[in-house]
């Protein structure tokens, strides 16, 4: 793998993407995604977010995930830890660790393919976001939908979004029903 | 009243302009969109920098010395 010099002062998206690719083409982590507050903007409009959350499995050989080999790798090209974050190419990233058969990895493997700045990239389908959104359900979440229906580029497909919200719906958080109150509130 | 309606007009266009620059920031390239986040990050993030906290020192009060009362030695009754 070649070693590119750590960029200029100003945050290079297409070199940060290359690096999550290259991330997944070693095998460190699997299939990534761009999930959170980022996965919203693809859609609506910009917000203050402190880093990218990119949704990924870590292959692991026991039952705990180590982020090690990830930051190891990561260190040895010049990113440091920043916080929760790495800064790749001065881009904030947080890696997200998904549980197998859950709603993240269902949106890491139905993610929308993208390009950023020339690099491939995939990010959360609008649906996969809100559902997200829905299950964590803090404050922020919910103003996050809320920007959403007020900006909208791309239309949420209600019937898609409402097959989803069943399938991981749990007696503990009924998706269903969040997003119906949340519907209601907004008018 | 006419001030009332003068004012509620001009919220109601201020509203109006808001609501058609929130779209516009809304179909901005992604990439751009990705920017101007990663821009108000850096603003936050300044900004909670240059918030200084001056600890509060406290000062040590004198000990308080119990006033006991004083034992006279030798009162018997």
């Amino acid at each position: 793998m070649a070693k590119t010099p750590v960029g200029p002062s100003s945050p290079n998206l297409g070199l940060a993407m290359r690096r999550l690719n290259e991330l997944e083409q070693t095998g460190l982590i699997k299939k990534w995604a761009i999930g959170g507050a980022f996965a919203f903007m693809h859609y609506s409009e910009p917000v203050l977010s402190y880093d990218i959350d990119v949704f990924t499995s870590i292959p692991s050989r026991g039952i705990l995930v180590s982020m090690e080999p990830v930051y190891d790798h990561l260190r040895s090209l010049g990113y440091e830890p920043e916080g929760d974050a790495v800064l790749i190419e001065r881009v904030p990233i947080q890696f997200l660790d998904v549980a197998p058969d859950s709603l993240e990895e269902d949106a890491v493997c139905n993610a929308v393919t993208i390009e950023l700045d020339g690099e491939p990239a995939r990010v959360f389908s609008v649906e996969h976001a809100v559902a997200i959104s829905l299950k964590t359900n803090r404050r922020k979440d919910r103003e996050r939908i809320g920007h959403l229906l007020e900006t909208a580029t791309t239309p949420i497909d209600e019937a898609a979004l409402n097959s989803l919200l069943e399938r991981f719906s749990t007696p503990e958080s009924d998706l269903p029903e969040r997003w119906l109150n949340l519907r209601e509130s907004d008018g | 009243m006419a001030d009332h309606v003068t004012h509620k007009a001009a919220l109601q266009r201020s509203l109006a302009s808001k609501a058609v620059r929130r779209q516009e920031l809304a179909r901005l390239p992604y990439e751009q969109k990705i920017a101007l986040a990663l821009e108000l990050r850096t603003m936050a993030l300044s900004m909670k920098q240059a918030v200084v906290v001056t600890p509060t020192r406290l000062v040590a009060k004198p000990p308080v010395v119990a006033q006991r009362p004083s034992k006279k030695r030798g009162t018997r009754l």
